[in-house]
C-alpha cells in the first residue's frame, strides 16, 4: 500500500493528506457540532445532556477519523459529512429557537 | 484506501498514528503509571519524615497538638497517617482568612511525638504527575492540548489496533519466542489485549478529564459558554470544607471542646477502613463542629468521595451524616471514568493492580515503537534504509532507556542536592531534563546497539544504587523499613531494584551470543529478545 512514489506529492500522498485533513479537522468540527446539537436536543436535564453529548462526541471523533481513512471515495465521504453537519446545525438552530 | 481493505487501512493508520506520537505516549504512560504512587514517591523523597509511625491514639493526639499549635484558628484540617504517608499533615486558617486550596498555614507532624518535621524541599511525585498531563516548561494550556491530542491518537491507535485483529483471541495466546519481528509482534499483541479494557478506560477517561478544554462546545451551546452555571447545575459532589465564609465575622465566644476520643470511636465503628481526615471549624468556640471523613469510597458514581460525619464539637453529639448524592446517569458515568483514572479512592492492592496495568501499557507502547524499527530491518539490509528509520531507531533508545535514565537521575538529585540549596525542587526537575537530553545526544553519537547497552548500564547503576544510598538515612533503608513494617518505603526500594534487574536482564540478552545468521539480523534479534524479555518480566 505504501509504494514509494517518484514525486513527493504524488496521488497516493495527496490522498493521505486529504484524508488526514478531513479526519482530523472536519472530524473534529463534526464532533463539536454533534456535542453542541445533542446538548440542546437530548431529552434530559441540561447539564446531563451536556455530559452525555460531550462523552459521545469523543467516541464519534474516533469513528470519524477511522472512517476518513477507510472510505473508498473521499468526495462521497465529504458529501455525507456535509449532510450530517447540516443536519446537526439545523437541529441546533431549531432547538435554540424553541 | 481506494485499493485496500478496511483492515489494511486500519493497519496503516495504527502504524503511523502510533509512531507519530509513540515517544510522547511512552513518556505519558510511564510518568502516568508512576503517578499512581505520587504520594508514596513524594514521601520516599523526604527521608526526614520516615521516623514517623502511626499509633492508635494518633488522631486524638493530633487534635491535642492543634490546640497547642493554633488555638485561635478559625478552622483546622488534619490529614491522618495512611499507608501512603505515615505523617500527620495539618493546616489551619486564621479568623477571617479566606479558605483556599493550599492556603492558610501548614505543618507536617510526627505521628507519634507530634513534633513538627521539616522534609527537604522536593518536586516529588508531583512533578511526574503533572508532567503526564501538561508536560513541563510551557504554557499549561498548550501542554494539555498536546497531551490531549496524543491521547486522541492513542484512542485511534487502540480502536484501529483492535480492528486489525480479527483473530484477537488466538493472537493473544500466540507467542513465538526468539523469532525476531514475530516475537515483537506477539509481545505487542499480548500486552495490548491482556489489558485492553484498562487501555481503553485510561485513554478515554484521560480525554474526558480534559473534556471542557478539548470539547467545550456542548457547554457553549447549552449554557452560552457560562461554565459556572454549568457546574452549579451539574452539582459538585463535594461540598466546600467547613470554615467561615464571611470574611469579617467576629470569632464566636470561647467554649471548651468535648473529648474527641468518643467521636473518633463512633466514626471508626462505622467505617472499617478508618478515618482519612478531620476538619474542625471554630475550634474551642461556641458552635464549633468537627467533621470526619471516611477513608476510601463507597461508590464511584459520586467522584468516589467518602462518607462524612459531623459532630457538635462542644457536646460531642452526632449532628449529621453526609453522603454525596448520586448524580444523573451522564454525570455518574463521567464520575466513574474520572475516579478510575485518578484512583484517589483505591487501597494499596487496587493501586498495584493499576500500576501493573499501566506498566503493561508502557511496555505495549515501547514494543510497538521497537516493532516499527525491527519490521523495517529487511529494507535496511537491502540498502533502502531511509533517514527516517535512523531517526526513529535512535530516538527510540532515548525515549525508552533514556527516560529511565532521567527518572533515575531525578531520584539521585533528590538524595544528593543540599537541603538548603535555593530552588532545590527546580534543580531536581532540571536534572531530569538534562539527563534525558544527554541520553538523546548519546543515542545519536553512539552506534545503535552500543547506545542501548550503555543506557541500560546506566539504568542498572542508577536504580540499583538508590536503595544502597538509602542506608545513609537511619529510618529509610530496606533493613529498617522491612523490620518496622513500613511497606510504602520498602516497596519503593524493591521496585527500584526490580527496575534495575529488568534492565540487567535486557543487557544480558544483548550480550548473549545468538545462532549464526547475517550480522544485521543477529543484531535485531538480540535487541528484540532483550526488550522482549524485559516486557515479559514486567508482566506477571
Amino acid at each position: 500500500m505504501l509504494k514509494q512514489g517518484g514525486r513527493w506529492l504524488d496521488g497516493h500522498r495527496l490522498d493521505i493528506v486529504l484524508r488526514s485533513l478531513l479526519g482530523i479537522a472536519a472530524g473534529y468540527a463534526l464532533s463539536a457540532l454533534l456535542a453542541a446539537s445533542l446538548s440542546l436536543a437530548l431529552p434530559m436535564a441540561r447539564a446531563e445532556a451536556v455530559m452525555v453529548a460531550t462523552m459521545l462526541a469523543f467516541l464519534t471523533y474516533v469513528a470519524l477519523i477511522i472512517w476518513a481513512y477507510a472510505a473508498r471515495n473521499v468526495w462521497r465521504l465529504a458529501c455525507i459529512w456535509a449532510a450530517l453537519a447540516l443536519l446537526a446545525w439545523s437541529t441546533m438552530t431549531w432547538m435554540e429557537r424553541t | 484506501m481506494k485499493e485496500s481493505g478496511f483492515r489494511q487501512v486500519n493497519s496503516w493508520l495504527h502504524t503511523w498514528s502510533g509512531l507519530l506520537l509513540g515517544w510522547l505516549l511512552f513518556a505519558i504512560f510511564l510518568t502516568g503509571t508512576l503517578s499512581y504512587f505520587r504520594q508514596e514517591i513524594t514521601y520516599w523523597m523526604q527521608p526526614e519524615l520516615h521516623a514517623s509511625q502511626a499509633r492508635e491514639q494518633t488522631a486524638e493526639h493530633a487534635v491535642q497538638a492543634m490546640q497547642r499549635l493554633a488555638p485561635d484558628a478559625a478552622s483546622w484540617q488534619i490529614t491522618l497517617p495512611s499507608e501512603r504517608n505515615s505523617t500527620v499533615r495539618v493546616r489551619w486558617y486564621d479568623q477571617g482568612e479566606r479558605v483556599t486550596k493550599g492556603g492558610g498555614k501548614s505543618v507536617t507532624l510526627d505521628a507519634t511525638t507530634m513534633e513538627p518535621l521539616s522534609g527537604r524541599p522536593t518536586a516529588g511525585g508531583e512533578f511526574l504527575y503533572r508532567f503526564h498531563f501538561e508536560l513541563y516548561g510551557m504554557d499549561r494550556t498548550w501542554g494539555r492540548w498536546i497531551v490531549g491530542a496524543a491521547t486522541m491518537f492513542m484512542l485511534v491507535a487502540i480502536i484501529s489496533g483492535v480492528i486489525i485483529h480479527k483473530k484477537i483471541f488466538i493472537d493473544f495466546f500466540t507467542f513465538r519466542r526468539r523469532k525476531g519481528q514475530r516475537s515483537w509482534m506477539d509481545a505487542h499483541n499480548a500486552l495490548a489485549v491482556l489489558s485492553l479494557p484498562f487501555h481503553f478506560m485510561i485513554t478515554y477517561s484521560g480525554l474526558l478529564l480534559f473534556m471542557f478544554l478539548l470539547m467545550p462546545w456542548g457547554i457553549d451551546a447549552a449554557y452560552k459558554g457560562d461554565m459556572r452555571a454549568f457546574f452549579s447545575d451539574r452539582g459538585r459532589a463535594v461540598s466546600p470544607a467547613p470554615g467561615p465564609d464571611a470574611k469579617n465575622q467576629a470569632a464566636p465566644a470561647r467554649q471548651a471542646m468535648a473529648p474527641v476520643g468518643p467521636m473518633l470511636e463512633a466514626a471508626n465503628k462505622q467505617w472499617p477502613q478508618g478515618i482519612a481526615s478531620i476538619s474542625v471549624s471554630q475550634p474551642g468556640r461556641a458552635g464549633s463542629t468537627m467533621e470526619l471523613r471516611q477513608k476510601g469510597a463507597q461508590t464511584l458514581l459520586n467522584h468516589a468521595s467518602g462518607e462524612r460525619v459531623v459532630f457538635d464539637a462542644g457536646s460531642g453529639a452526632l449532628k449529621e451524616t453526609i453522603r454525596a448524592d448520586v448524580p444523573g446517569a451522564g454525570t455518574s458515568t463521567y464520575n466513574v471514568f474520572s475516579a478510575l483514572h485518578r484512583l484517589r479512592f483505591a487501597d494499596i492492592w487496587l493501586r498495584w493492580l493499576f500500576f501493573v496495568a499501566g506498566a503493561m501499557g508502557t511496555a505495549m507502547v515501547g514494543t510497538g515503537m521497537i516493532l516499527w524499527v525491527v519490521k523495517r530491518l529487511p529494507q535496511k539490509r537491502k540498502g533502502r534504509y531511509h533517514a527516517g528509520h535512523r531517526l526513529v531507531e535512535r530516538t527510540n533508545v532515548a525515549a525508552i532507556a533514556g527516560l529511565f535514565v532521567a527518572v533515575g537521575t531525578y531520584f539521585w538529585l533528590n538524595r544528593l542536592l543540599p537541603a538548603s540549596l535555593p530552588g532545590r525542587a527546580g534543580w531536581e526537575i532540571h536534572g531530569f531534563f538534562i539527563a534525558w537530553t544527554s541520553a538523546l545526544l548519546h543515542a545519536w553519537l553512539r552506534e545503535h546497539r552500543q547506545a542501548w547497552k550503555e543506557q541500560l548500564y546506566a539504568v542498572v547503576l542508577l536504580f540499583a544504587g538508590l536503595p544502597i544510598a538509602n542506608f545513609r538515612y537511619p529510618d529509610s533503608h530496606l533493613a529498617a523499613s522491612i523490620a518496622n513494617g513500613r511497606w510504602t518505603l520498602a516497596s519503593m526500594d524493591l521496585a527500584l531494584l526490580a527496575t534495575a534487574a529488568l534492565a540487567a536482564w535486557a543487557l544480558w540478552y544483548l550480550h548473549a551470543p545468538t545462532e549464526s545468521a547475517p550480522a544485521a539480523k543477529r543484531k535485531a534479534k538480540a535487541v528484540g529478545q532483550a526488550r522482549q524479555q524485559t516486557v515479559r518480566e514486567a508482566t506477571p
